[in-house]
């Protein structure tokens, strides 16, 4: 026991003489959300010339010494911004969330502009894979591969390199887009009606009072209905290319220097006990966006930072309805479940709406869907945590008949 | 079976209870008749009288009156209270204040209030010449024996009942006769000088208050109040609600007076036991629907958390259309708000829940936006101005009306388009 007592208290102060803080610029929101790189303290610093602390290790790429603090300005200023947001999200989920998974949570390897690939068995895919840029990810613990000499390692988060890549090369679900079009759509169909009834009314005019002077089948009518008819299809044909020319051409995201995205990232890690990393569903996502937010404290991510994020950023308030296709992998990155989930914090009250959604996750598993298991454990979260759970559920029930699940 | 069986409780419990008459609040909470117009009619009472006088008053009138006739308790309260103070005319104000103090809830003050309305009322002079229909010859007689023979009536029972049985006479011989052919005979009584003045103008008030037409007195309430409360206690005894008490809509009752006012405690309990059945439906965790297929095989199919919820909502709307086959309702469908104010009464719902409850009434009747009432006019004139409106202009209110639609109007989404059953 005394041996015990020994080392626990030479742990200690050992602890105590090799964190420290470090004061740098990094990249933060001011209190209007808008990005500002400022000067900000690093807390639990294990080493005192690199990013290496108790929590946290950056390192770049596939190394794993910790990025120097006298590192290149651009590499200096990515591993600052997220050692500090990174810090920032694990005291979110250890003091206000209260997690006891996250407070245990072994030191976590961070990589910023690392490119290469994922892989189970070796760590990382080889560098003549083609590279990745512009996202993040979480990675589960891995055994590593003894015959290939991969150590086991921990659960890390990867920072892509951002590069500019042409919105042609972009496979996106963009619903804004879509959205405008059925709009213009709606537009042209009923101006098409519009010019029909018109005629019709000229036609019968014409044909019951011989006195007026309505020529609907005079070449000068007729030219006047059919190119107005005309030059309004020919506008609505040209929307999309019109669009396309005018708008963005390129794409980039600098994922490491954009706050709720590193905030995101690191709630994958926090809600990993219960949701697994292994792959990108509307649930994982939404859930991560959901506490990203908290951090944020917003409900907007990844917005007005255009230096470093041309992509439109997520939206808790966007109003949008509940489709079948947000089941899919493909569409798990939209921002409908954020949204859902932050109305319904807003249900079961502002004070207890972290825990609750803290505890949803115990309800739930990464391949959960969101008609069904997600509901189930609104629900379910409710009747453990509401202060009144039958007319919380009716609320809930009501929000999600609304949004049309 | 079950309202059989509810039937049968009832008429028993109601033949062996016979317990003190009490009509102290012990459901509702603000009361109905706590606003601003009410609130000078206290103040004036509070002014007059301390509380305890009033009380007095009436538990001394309640105790001396076994038959619950409303209108001999008012005659002796305000008698107390004018002798205790002579310049006493604010009755209204001594209800109020015995509301206030729980000693009696909305409904029986809505009962006393009623009567004092119609022992109130001024009757005016009439035109005669606009007076007729109340018979001639024999059939006139007849009548006027029957006027005259109503303070015979009056001697054995409340005057809302005695006048109810007056008209319900008349009416005997003539299914035709109504309020006006009853002004009219009245009024000859009074001038042939067979009935006093006091009584004319007695009867006058009756009629034009429309007692004929009914109505619930203190006995009804008593009785209704007495069994519901035996068959369905409280579980919580200090549980009130405000909502129960707010104005129902297209009345100028509270939902619990509309309640006891139109519903029996059989009608009350049914509709309650509806409640129960949502109520148990909406926290379910498992609905299935199974299918016995032909050859003896089953098929179960679980329904999803959103269509577990429509499905209750449905079978709800469904539920209250078969209630007017049922013989205790008679062809009558209640309101949607009956039932919820009939299971708070029986306690199967708490007070806390109800406007929660209410809320779900938008599921299937949702209030219409301000954008959504003007869009038909919108389209109206939109079409209109399209034709009228001279080209190249012509598409301007048709893009006002598409943009509107788009940015303003929001459609819900159909479930069903998303492969919900409900």
């Amino acid at each position: 026991m005394k041996t015990t007592n020994l080392i626990l208290s030479s742990f200690l102060f050992a602890s105590s003489v090799f964190a420290s803080e470090f004061s740098t610029t990094a990249l933060i929101r001011d209190d209007n959300h808008n990005p500002k790189v400022d000067t900000v303290t690093l807390t639990d610093l294990e080493s005192t010339e690199a990013f290496d602390g108790k929590y946290f290790k950056i390192v770049k790429g596939k190394e794993e010494t910790a990025v120097k603090f006298n590192a290149d300005e651009q590499l200096r200023l990515r591993a600052a911004t997220t050692y500090f947001h990174l810090m920032k999200a694990r005291n979110f989920f250890v003091d206000v969330v209260k997690a006891d998974y996250v407070a245990n949570f072994p030191k976590m390897t961070i990589r910023i502009e690392h490119s290469n690939q994922f892989s189970e068995l070796g760590h990382f895919t080889n560098d003549a894979y083609e590279p990745q840029f512009n996202n993040a990810l979480s990675i589960p613990a891995g055994r590593g591969y003894a015959p290939r000499n991969v150590a086991p390692w921990g659960a890390e988060i990867w920072f892509r390199p951002s590069k500019k890549i042409h919105i042609n090369d972009l496979k996106v679900n963009n619903l804004g887009t879509q959205e405008f079009s059925v709009l213009m759509a709606s537009f042209r169909n009923q101006i098409h009606m519009q010019s029909l009834n018109k005629f019709l009314t000229n036609v019968i005019v014409s044909v019951t009072d011989e006195a007026s002077e309505v020529k609907p089948f005079s070449s000068e009518s007729l030219i006047r209905t059919v190119g107005a008819s005309l030059m309004l299809e020919l506008g609505f044909r040209a929307v999309d290319p019109v669009t396309k020319a005018l708008s963005r051409k390129w794409y980039w995201l600098d994922t490491a220097m954009v706050p709720e995205i590193i905030y995101h990232e690191y709630a994958h890690i926090a809600l990993s006990d219960k949701l697994v990393l292994s792959h990108s569903t509307a649930i994982i996502e939404g859930m991560a966006d959901f506490f990203a937010g908290q951090i944020a404290d917003s409900p907007t991510l990844a917005k007005g930072i255009k230096q470093y994020n041309v992509y439109n950023g997520k939206s808790a308030k966007r109003k949008q309805n509940y489709m079948t296709e947000f089941e899919m992998t493909e569409y798990a990155n939209t921002d409908f479940v954020f949204g859902l989930l932050w109305e319904m914090k807003k249900i079961v009250g502002e004070d207890r709406g972290v825990a609750f959604m803290y505890e949803l996750r115990n309800n739930l598993t990464t391949n959960s869907s969101i008609r069904n298991e997600l509901i189930e454990g609104l629900l379910k979260s409710c009747d453990d945590m509401c202060s009144s759970p039958f007319n919380d559920r009716i609320s809930i029930l009501k929000a999600l008949n609304h949004k049309g699940i | 079976m079950r309202a059989l069986w509810l039937t049968l409780g009832f008429v028993s419990f109601s033949l062996l209870a016979q317990d003190s008459v009490s009509f102290r609040n012990d459901r509702e909470g603000t009361s109905f008749y706590s606003g601003n117009s009410y609130r000078r009619n206290i103040e004036d009472a509070k002014r007059d009288f301390d509380g305890e006088e009033i009380l007095t008053a009436y538990k001394d009138a309640l105790r001396s009156t076994p038959n619950l006739c409303v209108y001999d308790i008012n005659q002796k309260v305000r008698t107390s209270l004018v002798t205790l103070n002579r310049h006493f005319d604010n009755y209204e104000g001594a209800v109020y204040l015995l509301r206030e103090q729980n000693e009696i809830d909305d409904v029986a003050a809505s009962i006393l209030l009623k009567a004092h309305k119609v022992v109130t009322t001024v009757v005016y002079d009439k035109d005669e010449a606009k007076l007729s229909g109340a018979g001639t010859g024999e059939k006139l007689q007849a009548n006027l024996k029957l006027v005259t023979e109503f303070e015979k009536k009056l001697a054995t029972r409340c005057f809302d009942e005695a006048y109810m049985g007056l008209f319900s006479d008349l009416k005997k011989d003539d299914k035709k006769f109504d309020s006006k052919n009853l002004e009219a005979l009245l009024n000859q009584a009074r001038k042939k000088k067979i009935i006093t003045e006091a009584l004319y103008v007695k009867l006058e008030q009756a009629r034009i208050n429309e007692l004929e037409n009914g109505g619930m007195t203190l006995k009804d309430y008593s009785q209704k109040l007495r069994i519901l409360r035996s068959q369905f206690p409280l579980r919580d005894q200090k549980e009130r609600s405000n909502f129960i008490a707010t104005k129902a809509d297209k009345t100028k009752m509270s939902y619990r007076q509309r309640l006891f006012e139109n519903y029996s405690e059989i009608q009350i309990a049914l509709m309650a036991d509806m409640m129960r059945k949502l109520r148990r439906r909406l926290e379910s965790n498992s609905i299935e629907i199974v299918i016995h297929n032909r050859d003896q095989s089953t098929e179960t199919i679980p329904l999803e958390p959103m269509e577990r919820f429509r499905f209750a909502i449905k079978k709800l709307r469904s539920e209250m259309t078969l209630l007017k086959l049922n013989s205790q309702f008679a062809g009558r469908s209640p309101d949607y708000m009956d039932l919820i104010a009939a299971s708070y009464e029986v306690s199967f719902v708490a007070g806390s829940e109800l406007e929660q409850l209410a809320g779900l009434e938008d599921i299937w009747n949702p209030k219409k936006t301000f954008w959504e009432k003007a869009q038909v006019w919108l389209r109206t004139f939109s079409s209109v101005a399209s034709v009228v409106i001279p080209p190249p202009y012509g598409f301007v209110p048709t893009l006002i009306l598409v943009v509107i639609e788009a940015t303003v109007i929001k459609k819900d989404a159909d479930p069903e388009d998303n492969g919900s059953l409900f």
